[in-house]
């Protein structure tokens, strides 16, 4: 096989059987990349629907059994098209191999299949959509409602469970690849951030996931057999399932948002010129939410009837998850402290992050507190945290990581004028959007409420037009990123002064990433560092 | 060194030493999913075991112990020659290597035909899971979510024995064509590796379901 | 090449593990199966589940170490395998925090709402006054307001799902079931009204229900009188064990009781 010095990754082969059956784990990540904006934006259409009719109480735009599906469909797409695969499988496959010199990682047929496997899943999920009845039990799938109800839950949530193994062989993948791909002088203290969240999160996705798989495959023998695990007739119990589920789930959301706080950890030192404040305590955090997520899932079930004793130890234990959290957002601050900062585009959505992901977490702390929680679970309260931490966090972090490393994974830059546009649209509508939901759940709106009284009217309206905002800054965004990508001005291959290896490899990176094998001999953010 | 070798590991690593002790992280972590996986229906089981303690002492006296015990000293039996698999070709005895893995194979035909045999006691006496249970000889209320439990764990265990199957017969087949010596065996390992784990999730099963005192 | 150190490659990657040591564990392997049925046969009662657990784990213990080679493997495959026990045993622990320490039901005896009430005390609740008809205000918030409305028009917030509609006690009153009368009143709030979503108020106290009656009254736009020889009322009368042996109790769950097991 020829050394491809100076072809780049694109024009190594061509056509598109050579991207369809790639082994290469930059192009993998491409297809992750579109995939996973395509199924943002899918999302993003229920959304808006939703809250369409949320508009004026009562019938709007559609009647109320039509509703429930389709903000089941709105949780269910975002989580498990766009949220729990884009940053680990279009980011992380790209950049991880490059971040610690290897030529790509552990198994790359494995990393081919897990992309199929993910595509394979939101064909069931279509299957289900397009045959119907669409489940309307909330992306949550509680039971007893999901064993009775007419739906097509069984289709549904086998696509879920396909995506989930999608999911754990992607982690697995990354896994094998730190401990056994380093390039030499990558020891793991010279790893960037990014790799260390994104081994987080790996831990996270081959411990948790199989439990949801577990869980799902006892829905769908429920379903079809009775097996009465959950039914409290035949002796089962529904809260039962609410443990099963939320054993994943919680841990889900740190998958989510630990590779959102990587690429926030990539970029703010970059833009800041500045090395990153306490690097090791940032590396240990990330490890250390990996672990406390798995302590917590009872806080989704203080009001499902969970004994007296088990409502006390997870609420005590939650108010440790804003721990790891903080260290993070206060080594951040102050890696920008004394900074020469850029506000790039990147460097605006990291600055948003920091607001929107520290009300976001704030909030979750709140809820955490089991007598607040009596009241707000069900509310829009809980909406808008959850919207704060995901959208606010592993959203706006996609966004800044995407446009970051634009040029890298191009060779092309953005349009600038229009990211920082895309910014400010996207930050105010966000902010109109569910601060109103705050003050809607505060005031005792609940949620997944087809119809609500009168006095929640003006808040909804604002809501609603929030969320018309943040639709133009989507497409505004996926616009940009499109247009460029065919358009855009050439880049060089280190406009941002980056320290990390992936700025040391062409921008785009040819084939099998580096023309030599790196020697790594300092730190990835030791900028004003003389080395010899 | 490597140059030799260049055929014998994929390009991305730089041995097949390197290969090898990579792919056995990755099926160590593979081998998590399956712990955590069947870990689920552990739990439900040792829940509801603490709940309805009567219950599951007067339904597990259906099973059948003999067999159960049976089929656990086939499963032990074919945990050593699969690992005695490993250990020939390790010496580079392809022959004495093929004759464990088809033992292993046949030990696994075993414990499916005795499982075979239980489940059509069951399914003659009415203990099924669910909504299928129509015995009328035990008198504890909701034994079915005992035979839910029952179907539920030993189904899973014997696709994952099946599974296990396909795995050996595509490693003998691969042995046949010359793939492996003992310079070069990873999917042997890992087969083996993942055949374990099929026998260490009965250690649990079979005194759990069957012997419940 | 240099890297080795930091890639975790496995000195003892090809270690010959001697046939020896397979055979004698599967030997102790199957000892321990018969171990394992034998004990069966003893009741140690609590320690049961934990002698046949541990018998298991030394059991997996021995494949993972000899048959699956942990004991001459690296530390991080080790960490990796003994990370899922640990995850799983976080699982099972909580979850059985949960499920052991609930309150189990106990059987708590409704006591019967009714109190036995003598014909000259029916007299008086019949008759009314201003005390009983604010007490009948205080019932009828808890009550009867979620359909209702607070001011008994019908507007209550449960309404909009009702069909029929609740009734409105300000409009006509040709049309009423069982009649606008004090006593009639008292028979819709005994019985409710069927194939609707009236529901019978036999668990509230007699004396409430009367309080209930003259507080609805205030919202009529005219007060019909009761006809003496009410049949309905007798009967309901009779079913409350006025002047009889005892309340009937029907099977319904009184709402303050309920409000006690929720908030608790």
């Amino acid at each position: 096989m020829a050394h491809a010095a100076n072809i780049n990754f694109y024009q190594a082969s061509h056509g598109w059987k050579s991207w369809l059956f790639t082994l290469d784990h930059k192009r993998i990540g491409m297809m992750y990349i579109v995939t996973t904006l395509l199924s943002f934006l899918i999302g993003g259409i229920f959304a808006l629907l939703v809250r369409i009719e949320l508009f004026s109480p009562g019938e709007t735009i559609m009647s109320a059994a039509t509703y429930n599906k389709l903000f089941t469909l709105h949780g269910a797409v975002m989580v498990f098209w766009f949220i729990i695969p884009s940053i680990p499988g279009a980011l992380g496959n790209f950049f991880l191999p490059i971040m610690i010199g290897a030529k790509d990682v552990a198994f790359p047929r494995l990393n081919l299949f897990s992309y199929y496997l993910l595509i394979t899943g939101m064909l069931f999920n279509v299957y289900s959509i397009v045959t119907g009845p669409i489940p309307d039990t909330g992306w949550t799938f509680y039971t007893p409602y999901s064993i009775q109800n007419s739906g097509a839950v069984i289709s549904m949530v086998m696509g879920v469970f396909i995506m989930g193994f999608s999911s754990i062989l992607t982690g697995l993948n990354f896994i094998v690849t730190v401990h056994k791909l380093r390039c030499p002088g990558m020891t793991w203290y010279r790893m960037p951030l990014f790799v260390w969240a994104i081994y987080g999160t790996s831990i996270l996705q081959v411990m948790a996931t199989p439990v949801l798989g577990i869980t799902l495959l006892l829905l769908t023998i429920e379903r079809y057999a009775g097996i009465g695990f959950f039914d409290p007739k035949l002796g089962g119990d529904p809260v039962l399932f609410q443990h099963f589920f939320w054993f994943y789930s919680h841990p889900a959301v740190y998958i989510m948002v630990l590779p959102a706080m990587g690429i926030i950890s990539e970029i703010i030192p970059t833009m800041s010129q500045k090395t990153i404040f306490g690097y090791r305590a940032i590396a240990y955090s990330s490890l250390g939410l990996a672990l406390v997520s798995f302590l917590v899932w009872g806080h989704h079930m203080f009001t499902s009837g969970q004994s007296e004793l088990a409502n006390f130890i997870f609420s005590l234990l939650t108010m440790a998850t804003a721990v790891p959290s903080a260290v993070k957002m206060y080594n951040w601050s102050a890696t920008i402290y004394k900074g020469s900062v850029s506000l790039t585009t990147p460097m605006l959505y990291a600055l948003g992050f920091l607001f929107t992901f520290g009300i976001g977490g704030l909030t979750g702390i709140t809820l955490g507190a089991l007598s607040i929680d009596m009241h707000f679970h069900d509310t829009y309260f809980v909406v808008a945290h959850f919207h704060y931490v995901m959208m606010g966090g592993t959203a706006i972090a996609l966004f800044a990581g995407l446009f970051y490393w634009f040029p890298k994974m191009t060779g092309k830059m953005y349009n600038e004028c229009i990211g920082k546009l895309s910014f400010w649209i996207f930050f105010v509508g966000f902010n109109t959007t569910f601060i109103a939901q705050f003050v809607l759940g505060v005031n005792g709106m609940p949620r997944r409420y087809f119809d609500y009284l009168p006095m929640y009217t003006n808040w909804n309206r604002v809501s609603t037009v929030g969320s018309w905002l943040i639709g133009t800054a989507a497409l505004l965004i996926v616009g940009n990123l499109f247009m460029s990508f065919f358009r855009g001005a050439k880049a060089p291959a280190n406009p941002w002064n980056g320290k990390s290896l992936e700025w040391q490899a062409e921008s785009p990176p040819v084939l099998e990433n580096f023309a030599h094998t790196p020697t790594v001999t300092a730190g990835p953010y030791e900028y004003g560092v003389k080395h010899g | 060194m490597s140059e030799s070798h260049a055929a014998d590991h994929a390009h991305h690593f730089e041995s097949v030493e390197h290969e090898f002790d990579a792919g056995k992280l990755g099926m160590w972590l593979f081998l998590v999913t399956e712990i955590m996986l069947f870990g689920g229906l552990f739990v439900g089981y040792g829940i509801f075991n603490y709940l309805y303690p009567e219950m599951f002492r007067e339904a597990h006296h259906e099973l059948n112990k003999v067999m159960g015990a049976f089929n656990t000293i086939v499963l032990l039996v074919s945990s050593l020659t699969m690992a005695l698999a490993i250990a020939f070709i390790q010496r580079n005895d392809v022959k004495k290597s093929k004759l464990m893995l088809i033992i292993t194979f046949l030990c696994a035909c075993t414990f499916l035909v005795v499982k075979y045999f239980e489940y059509s006691a069951k399914i003659h006496h009415g203990l099924l899971p669910g909504h299928f249970f129509t015995n009328t000889d035990l008198q504890s209320a909701n034994a079915a979510l005992f035979f839910s439990f029952y179907f539920v764990m030993t189904g899973i265990h014997g696709l994952h024995v099946l599974i296990g199957m396909a795995c050996i017969a595509w490693i003998y087949w691969r042995m046949n064509r010359g793939d492996f010596n003992a310079h070069k065996f990873g999917a042997v390992e890992f087969v083996g590796l993942y055949w374990h784990i099929v026998d260490l999730i009965w250690i649990f099963l079979f005194p759990l379901l069957y012997l419940v005192v | 090449m240099e890297q080795n150190s930091h890639n975790n490659t496995n000195k003892h990657t090809h270690h010959l593990v001697p046939f020896k040591v397979y055979v004698v564990t599967l030997i102790a392997l199957l000892i321990l199966t018969v171990l394992t049925v034998g004990v069966s046969y003893i009741d140690f009662g609590k320690g049961n589940i934990y002698v046949s657990m541990g018998i298991a784990t030394i059991k997996a213990s021995l494949v993972m170490l000899f048959f699956m080679g942990l004991r001459y493997d690296n530390n991080l495959n080790r960490a990796v395998i003994l990370s899922s026990f640990g995850g799983l045993a976080i699982f099972f622990f909580y979850a059985a925090a949960d499920s052991w320490t609930r309150e189990k039901p106990k059987l708590v005896e409704v006591k019967a709402a009714a109190v036995a009430i003598s014909l000259d005390e029916l007299k008086k609740l019949e008759l009314g006054s201003a005390e009983l008809a604010s007490k009948g205000k205080e019932i009828y918030n808890v009550n009867c307001a979620s359909c209702h409305g607070t001011e008994g028009k019908g507007d209550g917030i449960a309404a909009a799902a009702l069909n029929p509609h609740p009734r409105n006690f300000h409009g006509a009153l040709s049309d009423w079931k069982n009649g606008a009368s004090a006593k009639a009143i008292y028979v819709t709030l005994a019985n409710g009204i069927p194939g609707t979503g009236m529901a019978s108020y036999q668990t509230l106290p007699v004396a409430d229900r009367w309080a209930l009656v003259h507080y609805v009254r205030t919202f009529l736009s005219e007060k019909p009188a009761s006809a003496s020889g009410d049949a309905k009322y007798a009967a309901a009368i009779k079913a409350d064990g006025i002047g009889g042996s005892g309340p009937a109790v029907k099977a319904t769950i009184p709402i303050d009781f309920a409000i006690d097991r929720m908030t608790k």
